[in-house]
């Protein structure tokens, strides 16, 4: 199956373990050849931050170490798997919080060492690419991805499996920064993603004309300027429905955020968008991107909900593809907080 | 997998060293440790790999992890704790606990009297207990690893306030009527009036002029300021040949929790703060760890 490759290359179906620590959730995962998902388990750490209206770092690190070992069991329960049969162990080096990814990191290279199989460390951002791939094996190149999620915004092209050429970032807030502090602001708690989400869908997403940032103005974007304007337009009008303050808001994020990945697909001759990261959970903005992609005679590369957020199964899939391109990480490779997209060009 | 005579693989991690021994009954096969911090991340799996090599023996005959559970620097702290329990879970062999605050005092065993000892535990802070050695080791179902026991609960306080309590130790013992001292006497013959703490640790060093103010602490050189993987390996040897039942010493790798001994800063946001949170400055209610 895979002629040519050295030793430590991986046959289409190997099973990878895949571990997951970068942030507020605990997460372990079976996936055989990078794309079939055994078993996904996620230990959600949200009620415990919620209290403090955001991820506490040291918290998070504590509740890595308890949960780490039991999602360990379960992931490998479900896949119904012998654990003699998986080929690697990779597990997210960053970018994240360096406690937190400590704890995934320890624990993947000691289960590495104890059954004899190789160590992948796996970047969390081409981890989250690759949760889309997860049920789309066959991927028509190039395609067009927006990243996003609660540290990231980042437009770019996808060449190849491994070859990434960044076209735009955030200039300031993440997008998911965005939704988290209008949410905060609406008093919606924290994480504030889903809650804006639920509470758009009784509202009116015309309602509110919110600014486009930086629209029609190169790749990058900025969300800033977007949240403190939904913030003094509710000052300006306290009577105001909440329910259309979040869908125009979403919409707002969400035109933008397309807009861009239309004018990238053109320029670059792309066949596809991909979706990617936490903020690609949201429903407005995969509604939008079926719709244009229809229209455009585009393919939808959309990670299911549950591949969205945090979870271990992406890291495993992009462990695969590392792993066959890379071999083996050192046993020594440290977590890096701010590791960038491993960039092409 | 209760094997008494069993191989044992050694974790400790909770200052800025972080190392690991393999052993067994009959000594120490192989140790290796680095004392740089801020790289235990880096360093314990490699350096757990090369102890397996050196003793020539394979993790799959490892019968027992023992780990120092800290109290210590939180992240390093948490990369020993983990890899620890990985490996024993992945084995399927028990685990045993040591705090890293008796590990630092079996160092110091053969010294004479009474030992503090004391961890850095950064912010103006240290962890820290009192010890006394020259306890027997010869009877059977004891505790006393080494033949040290420890005095006190482990304890996190300020330097100023460590080495106060450590006068009033001092003092305490210098009173004939102290219970401490009656047993200190009966197990040893040893005179504990005019007694002098040795104080070990790297917490010394941080605080070296604070602790050699007071003329009763001498201090331990900086050579056994760190827990070593080494001395853990021979308290966990010690404690299996002592005649105890293994159950009172075993515990599963899902049981093995580190010693923190200080809560979170970070305080919960109210209601209140909540609603009138001001967009202005947007950080103000961001919780922090240092």
């Amino acid at each position: 199956m895979s002629s040519g490759c050295t030793s430590f290359c991986t046959s289409s179906g190997d099973l990878i373990f895949g571990i997951e620590t970068s942030c507020d959730e605990t997460a372990a995962a079976v996936v055989a050849g990078g794309t079939h998902v055994l078993s996904s388990v996620v230990s959600s750490q949200v009620d415990l931050h919620s209290v403090y209206g955001g991820v506490v770092p040291e918290l998070a690190g504590r509740a890595h170490l308890q949960m780490m070992m039991p999602a360990v069991s379960q992931a490998i329960a479900e896949a119904s798997i012998n654990e003699r049969e998986i080929k690697a162990v990779a597990a997210t080096i960053g970018p994240g919080l360096v406690g937190a990814l400590l704890v995934g990191v320890s624990a993947g290279k000691a289960l590495s060492l104890v059954w004899g199989v190789p160590f992948v460390g796996v970047n969390h951002l081409e981890a989250h690419l690759h949760a889309a791939f997860l049920d789309n094996p066959r991927v028509d190149m190039p395609v067009v991805v927006v990243l996003v999620s609660g540290g990231h915004t980042i437009l770019f092209l996808m060449e190849d499996a491994l070859s990434y050429r960044v076209l735009g970032h955030t200039v300031d807030d993440a997008a998911g920064e965005a939704f988290d502090k209008v949410a905060r602001y609406l008093g919606l708690g924290y994480p504030g993603g889903p809650a804006i989400d639920a509470l758009s869908s009784e509202g009116d997403p015309e309602a509110v004309p919110f600014p486009r940032p930086m629209i029609n103005d190169g790749w990058n974007f900025s969300f800033s300027g977007l949240k403190t304007s939904v913030i003094s337009y509710l000052r300006r009008h306290p009577k105001v429905d909440l329910a259309d303050v979040a869908a125009s808001f979403q919409q707002a994020v969400a035109d933008v955020l397309i807009t861009k990945a239309r004018r990238a697909v053109a320029a670059y001759r792309a066949k596809g968008i991909c979706l990617a990261g936490g903020v690609a959970a949201n429903s407005r903005l995969r509604e939008i991107t079926y719709k244009v992609c229809q229209r455009d005679g585009l393919m939808p590369y959309l990670p299911s909900r549950s591949m969205c957020t945090d979870n271990a199964a992406m890291v495993a899939a992009a462990g695969w593809w590392r792993l066959r391109e890379d071999g083996p990480s050192p046993l020594t490779v440290g977590v890096d907080s701010s590791l960038a997209l491993p960039v092409t060009r | 997998m209760n094997d008494m005579n069993g191989m044992i693989l050694a974790i400790t991690s909770s200052t800025p060293r972080v190392g690991c021994a393999i052993g067994d009954s009959e000594g120490v096969l192989a140790v290796v440790q680095a004392t740089r911090g801020r790289r235990h991340g880096e360093l314990l799996a490699a350096q757990i790999s090369n102890a397996s090599f050196q003793a020539g023996v394979a993790l799959q005959d490892i019968s027992v992890v023992a780990v120092d559970v800290g109290p210590g620097l939180y992240t390093g702290l948490r990369v020993g704790v983990m890899t620890a329990v990985a490996v024993a879970y992945a084995l399927r062999v028990p685990m045993m606990t040591f705090s890293s605050l008796d590990i630092l005092a079996f160092g110091v065993r053969h010294a004479e009297g009474l030992v503090a000892s004391v961890i850095d535990a950064r912010r103006g802070e240290v962890f820290w207990s009192l010890h006394k050695s020259g306890f027997d080791i010869s009877v059977a179902g004891t505790a006393n690893v080494g033949g040290v026991k420890r005095l006190s609960n482990l304890a996190v306080a300020s330097a100023d306030q460590a080495v106060k309590s450590l006068e009033a130790c001092v003092r305490s013992f210098e009173s004939a009527d102290s219970v401490a001292v009656k047993f200190a006497d009966s197990a040893t013959g040893y005179n504990s009036r005019r007694s002098k703490i040795l104080a070990v640790g790297d917490g010394v060093c941080s605080y070296s002029s604070l602790f050699t103010s007071f003329e009763d602490i001498c201090v331990a050189s900086k050579g056994f300021a760190y827990p070593s993987a080494e001395s853990l390996l021979c308290m966990a040897s010690d404690m299996m040949a002592s005649g105890m039942a293994s159950t009172e010493y075993f515990v599963s790798p899902e049981q093995v929790t580190p010693l923190y001994l200080r809560h979170l800063d970070a305080k919960p946001l109210t209601p209140a703060v909540t609603q009138t949170r001001n967009l202005s400055n947007p950080q103000s209610h961001n919780p922090t760890i240092s």
